[in-house]
């Protein structure tokens, strides 16, 4: 969840950070941080990419800092840079699978996420074998219709802000997170009641 | 309205994307819509278990660590001048022109410098030189040092002399 500043604050660690400040930079990866994370690993399913893809992501937003014009459009400006990286990374992986061996359609983020162990045993596995789950109706959708559908549930973005981010109009954000919600409760259908 | 175009509407009814007007509608639609409640209800329970799972992810505290590694390095490079930046300055492009134009000057002179062999060698030719001029001072040198001219001065191998004696 998204730390609560106010929008000076913001405005000035902002500031800041894009003046080379690092301390200033590390509070606002303490606000972004675990959203930005979360809505990658929603993208590409494995706790280590994810991990991986958000340090670029950071590290790309801390040198690009100085070309943002407006802080007001930081959280969007963010938004994009991460989608972009978590594209960016997913044709990286396609070309690379397309000279591989052994040449299986099996899609690279259709991998079972590595879990928590806080649960006893039994919740466990049914904790594992829902998250999987959850997870595998997520990546079998297309890009374009998962990243709207993990900001709009899962981050609690309005549609103007998702279409601002991905770039598209708020109609057709409205109807893509309508398709993703229709194609994820098909596959999940069993377990929702 | 059609049932389709109710459950885009139910869809960000959820989302929290709809005015006050559009909620009533949906509202009022789900109430007497059957497929429709069942539609909300299931979108509802994907809604909230979403949220939940969410909820349990968080990335590594180590990230920040290679972030900022990573950051401090980059910084680190650009900030130390490269051999070249020294050129790049002025008073230090002049020092360093002045020093190579010493250091060449310096090579110069040393191999311009006559060696050991050498001087003795300008010192046999100055004293035969000198001996041949009659100086008194240095004859008795120039019979110490092993001129190999000296050798022919009285003898009869002397190639001056036999000439002289063929012109004769």
């Amino acid at each position: 969840m998204t730390l609560e500043i106010s929008k000076e604050q913001l405005e000035k660690l902002i500031e800041a950070a894009a003046g080379g400040s690092v301390e200033d930079f590390r509070e606002l990866y303490e606000i972004y941080s675990a959203s930005v994370y979360k809505f990658v690993l929603g993208m590409v399913g494995i706790e280590a990419e994810a991990e991986d893809i958000t340090q670029e992501i950071f590290i790309k937003v801390f040198y690009k800092l100085k070309k943002l014009k407006d802080p007001g459009y930081f959280r969007f400006w963010l938004y994009r840079i991460a989608r972009n990286e978590v594209y960016q990374r997913h044709r990286q992986i396609q070309r690379r699978s397309e000279v591989s061996i052994d040449n299986e359609e099996i899609g690279y983020y259709e991998f079972i996420p590595d879990d928590k162990n806080e649960l006893d045993p039994e919740k466990q596995v049914i904790s594992r074998e829902l998250d999987s789950v959850i997870q595998k109706a997520v990546l079998s959708l297309k890009p374009k219709y998962r990243d709207v559908f993990i900001l709009a549930v899962q981050e609690k973005m309005s549609y103007e802000e998702i279409a601002k981010i991905v770039g598209r109009s708020v109609v057709s954000v409205k109807t893509d997170i309508y398709r993703a919600r229709q194609a994820v409760k098909e596959k999940l259908d069993r377990y929702l009641y | 309205m059609k049932c389709k175009n109710w459950k885009i509407q139910i869809s960000a009814y959820l989302d929290g994307a709809l005015d006050k007007a559009d909620r009533q509608a949906v509202i009022q639609h789900i109430e007497s819509c059957r497929e429709c409640r069942i539609f909300h209800e299931k979108h509802l329970a994907l809604s909230s278990l979403f949220s939940v799972r969410a909820e349990g992810k968080s990335p590594s505290p180590f990230i920040w660590n290679k972030i900022e590694r990573r950051i401090t390095s980059a910084n680190r490079e650009t900030s130390r001048p490269s051999l070249l930046d020294h050129f790049r300055l002025p008073r230090l492009a002049y020092g360093m022109a002045s020093a190579m134009l010493l250091i060449s000057l310096a090579a110069l002179v040393q191999l311009r410098k006559p060696s050991v062999e050498d001087r003795q060698l300008l010192a046999e030719m100055d004293t035969y030189t000198m001996d041949v001029q009659g100086n008194p001072f240095l004859k008795k040198a120039s019979i110490e040092i092993d001129n190999p001219f000296f050798r022919y001065e009285t003898g009869s191998a002397n190639p001056f002399n036999s000439n002289l004696e063929a012109d004769k």
